[in-house]
This record gives C-alpha cells, sequence and structure tokens, in this order.
C-alpha cells in the first residue's frame, strides 16, 4: 500500500468534505483582506443554486397554476398534499397545522433540493454543512416558540416547560429536565441531517479513493460506490421527511400539552 | 494490514457506537414489523411512530459519532 496515495486520498476527502471549516485565504483578494469575502464559501454558492432552484421551480409552478393545473404544477399539487396529510395534518390537526403548512413544506423541499444537488459530481451538499443545518433547527426552534406564544400564550409556554401535578420538591429538576430535552431535540435535528449527509458523501468518496489507493485491486469498491449512490438518493428522501416529521411532531408536543 | 497501534481509538469507539445503534434500531423495527403483521390496519401509524424511534435512537448514535470523528 502506498502511503502517500492515501494521504492524498484523505486530504481531498477531507477538503471536500469539511470545506467550510478551512481557511478563506483562497478567496481573498491579496494585499487587502476583506472580511466580506470569508462569507463567499462553495457551500455559500451551493446555497444561493439551492435558492435560484427553488425560485425558478417556484416561477414555473405558479405560471402552469389554474383550475385545471398541468405539467410540473400537478407535481407540486402531489407534493403539498403529501406533506399536507401525512406529516402537518396528521401531527398537528387541521386548525393549528392550516397555520405551519407552507413552514413545513418549505423545509421539506428545501433540504431535499440540498441533499439532491449535493449528490451531482463536484458539487458539495448544502445540508452537509453543520452551519446550515444548525440554521434550519434555529429556524426551527423560532416557529416552535413562536406557535406556542401565539396559540397557548405566555402562560402556556411556562406550562410546556413546567409540568404540574408533581411534588413540589421535583419540581426544578423537572425544568431543568425540560428545558434540556428542548434544546436536545434541536441539537438532535441538527446532527442528524448533517451527519447522514457527511457520512453518504465521505463513504461514497472512500470506496472511489480506494482505486487511487490499491489499483486495479480496488475496482470493485466502484461497483459498491455506485450502489451506495443510490443509496443515497434513497437517504436523501428519507432526511428531509424526518427532518419534516420530527420538527412536526415535536411542535405538536410544544403545543398540544397533555400534562 | 496496518498495526494495531495505528488505529486511533475513536475508531474503536465508532464501531462500538455502530454495535449500539445496530441493536435498538434493529429492536424497533423488529417489534414494530411484528405488530404491523398482527395488525395491518394500523400500518399508517406504526410506522411514524417506528420512525421516531429509529430518528431518536439515531440521534443519540450520531452524538457519539461525531465526538469520534472529532476526535480522530
Amino acid at each position: 500500500m502506498n502511503e502517500g496515495l492515501q494521504e492524498s486520498v484523505q486530504k481531498f476527502i477531507e477538503h471536500h468534505v469539511f470545506r467550510h471549516t478551512g481557511s478563506a485565504e483562497n478567496w481573498n483578494v491579496p494585499f487587502y483582506h476583506v472580511n466580506a469575502l470569508e462569507w463567499f464559501r462553495y457551500d455559500v454558492v451551493m446555497l444561493g443554486l439551492v435558492v435560484l432552484t427553488l425560485v425558478l421551480l417556484g416561477v414555473q409552478v405558479r405560471r402552469r397554476y389554474g383550475t385545471i393545473p398541468k405539467g410540473i404544477a400537478t407535481v407540486a399539487e402531489c407534493y403539498v398534499l403529501f406533506i399536507r396529510d401525512h406529516i402537518v395534518y396528521a401531527n398537528l390537526g387541521k386548525e393549528v397545522g392550516q397555520r405551519f403548512l407552507s413552514f413545513f413544506c418549505t423545509l421539506f423541499i428545501f433540504i431535499l433540493c440540498g441533499n439532491l444537488l449535493g449528490l451531482i459530481p463536484l458539487f458539495s451538499s448544502v445540508t452537509g454543512n453543520i452551519s446550515v443545518t444548525a440554521g434550519l433547527a434555529t429556524l426551527f426552534m423560532g416557529v416552535c416558540l413562536y406557535a406556542v406564544i401565539r396559540l397557548r400564550g405566555m402562560k402556556g409556554l411556562l406550562s410546556a416547560f413546567v409540568p404540574h401535578g408533581l411534588p413540589g420538591w421535583l419540581m426544578p429538576l423537572m425544568v431543568v429536565m425540560e428545558v434540556v430535552s428542548f434544546f436536545s431535540r434541536i441539537f438532535a435535528l441538527t446532527i442528524r441531517l448533517f451527519c447522514n449527509m457527511l457520512a453518504g458523501h465521505i463513504v461514497i468518496y472512500s470506496l472511489l479513493g480506494m482505486t487511487i489507493v490499491y489499483g486495479w485491486m480496488g475496482l470493485p469498491g466502484v461497483g459498491v460506490a455506485v450502489v451506495m449512490y443510490f443509496f443515497e438518493l434513497f437517504v436523501a428522501f428519507l432526511q428531509a421527511y424526518i427532518f419534516t416529521l420530527l420538527s412536526a411532531i415535536f411542535i405538536n408536543i410544544m403545543v398540544n400539552q397533555e400534562h | 494490514m496496518l498495526p494495531l497501534a495505528e488505529f486511533s481509538t475513536a475508531a474503536l469507539g465508532a464501531g462500538i457506537t455502530i454495535i449500539g445503534a445496530g441493536i435498538g434500531i434493529g429492536m424497533v423495527f423488529f417489534s414494530g414489523l411484528q405488530s404491523i403483521a398482527r395488525q395491518p390496519e394500523l400500518q399508517a401509524k406504526l410506522q411514524t411512530q417506528m420512525i421516531i424511534g429509529a430518528a431518536f435512537i439515531e440521534g443519540a448514535a450520531l452524538f457519539a459519532l461525531v465526538i469520534c470523528l472529532m476526535k480522530g
């Protein structure tokens, strides 16, 4: 085994996957340090691409939408109905669900678009960047708190964190537990999406890198990489679905307090 | 191929994490599929619950994997 080759493959994978944690020197203007350019990284370009795709998609759907939708608008209608019936109304109920339907539709298609664009060779997955997933989870946290305050008032927000019907000496412990579990849910949403996307890319690149390190002996790795690619295609849909579903469930837990 | 000393303990930790997560998710889907086989009319509800359970276990496992990744 060639140690140098292995190291270069490892470096390539690290460069591809952890690009957002690297330095911004390569993007900067010589002799003059511009901080704004630090934001102009590969993942930001990909984020812009995702937004551009979604806006173009929205324009196309709007143009074809009418009493009888045709073309891509029928697909969009199926998509919205799927989100509405299987995720939002199933978990939140009709009255609450109607208010937040657009949020969940946007969340799902944004994550799905980011995941799928990352699967095009040489593109990077936006959702494989922990800052992006943390941003999405923070957005969800804001919507979650907004939903509780809007529907239940400040009293509802308080009762979401302070369960009643318990002995008094247990109360401080339970409040701490509830607050920690609220933040751990958001953290779990962040890490789940990030890790799944990251792991998929690392696996595919490692399998392809085997051909570089081992030569012809690593050729079966290419076949496995193709299989993994199609598995990642499935994971892209699954993770978008799980993120949206769990957001709906968590909002339901916060809003419809049983205790 | 590699001598044992070259493996970091983080890699060992990742392996142990996957054992636990695999057993957990396997048990969730084991009992879920059994219930669906007994009562197919509850499939939609059970499937959602299964995915939630699996997602929680997966989340906990991924915490550990991130630590392994950072330390490795």
